[in-house]
């Protein structure tokens, strides 16, 4: 039977074994200090990359709002038929994009999770991607002289990388080409 | 070859149906690219090395159905569907699947 204190022991005594780059690259001192001193230093760059974050989504959400503006003559419905009298061609069109959050608000995310409710963070991400998404199929509408998109459809799916766990958003639809293109 | 989504091809009427033809990819990327990705997730966003990847994987997965659709020798797919799913860590498998389908002379 090993008591909390042995174990600590052990665990100096390891630590005081290691090689000289180990306490190069990590610090040296007893195994809370090692402990505590790097996890500070991770956890003051999950903060920078959260506040970076912050001023990226905006960037982003401004860029969207530009990027709107000459897109808004594609006419977008989810409808199956095509109410144009004389419609010329059909192609299939897909706008698809990958978004994922920075680790803190991922911690965040898993303090949030134990209460349970509306997860706010998510429903931000999803949004901000799910639109990047549409504004890409309809830029791809515009680079083929589309003017209208039927029958959208919108999934969402959970990649797992090797490190990250991401979204991908897709929307998908028809575009027709009707030939009297509103400029 | 014509793709739609929809039941039908706008001005053109289906003579017959050839049946389903799928095409479907795994793709995974390099490491590095798991390691930018690693990186870029530090302040979140758009991860630019996933969106390629599943992009070049579904523009593959297209070609493969398109192929298999010329092979019954259909003029174009209608009613096409995707589906992407997770398979394992820095792998995905991306699905697309439709009716082929002939038209009138």
């Amino acid at each position: 039977m090993t008591t909390a204190a042995e174990v600590i022991d052990e665990l100096n005594r390891t630590l005081a074994r290691a090689p000289a780059w180990f306490h190069d690259v990590f610090g040296s001192g007893t195994f809370f200090e090692v402990v505590i001193g790097n996890g500070l230093q991770v956890f003051g760059v999950g903060l920078a990359g959260w506040l970076v974050a912050f001023w990226l989504e905006r960037r982003h959400i401004q860029s969207m709002n530009r990027r709107e503006i000459p897109l808004n003559n594609i006419a977008i419905n989810n409808l199956k038929t095509c109410q144009s009298s004389e419609p010329q061609a059909a192609t299939l069109l897909i706008g698809s994009v990958v978004v994922a959050h920075d680790y803190f608000r991922t911690l965040i995310i898993f303090f949030r999770k134990l209460v349970g409710g509306n997860i706010r963070h998510y429903e931000r991400l999803v949004d901000r991607g799910r639109r990047e998404a549409l504004i890409r199929l309809k830029e791809e509408a515009d680079l083929c002289g589309i003017d209208r998109v039927i029958n959208v459809r919108f999934t969402a799916t959970a990649i797992s990388g090797r490190f990250l766990h991401a979204i991908e958003l897709v929307a998908y639809g028809t575009g027709i080409q009707s030939g009297q293109r509103r400029e | 070859m014509i793709i739609t989504n929809i039941e039908h091809v706008p001005g053109k009427t289906i003579l017959c149906q050839l049946g389903l033809v799928q095409g479907s990819t795994v793709r995974g990327k390099h490491i590095g690219k798991d390691i930018g990705a690693f990186f870029k997730g530090l302040v979140g966003g758009e991860i630019k090395g996933y969106s390629e990847l599943l992009v070049e994987g579904r523009e593959e997965a297209i070609e493969r159905m398109k192929s298999e659709a010329e092979r019954l020798g259909a003029d174009a797919i209608v009613n096409v569907r995707m589906t992407t799913s997770s398979i394992t860590g820095g792998a995905a498998e991306l699905m697309v699947f439709g009716t082929a389908v002939k038209f009138e002379l």
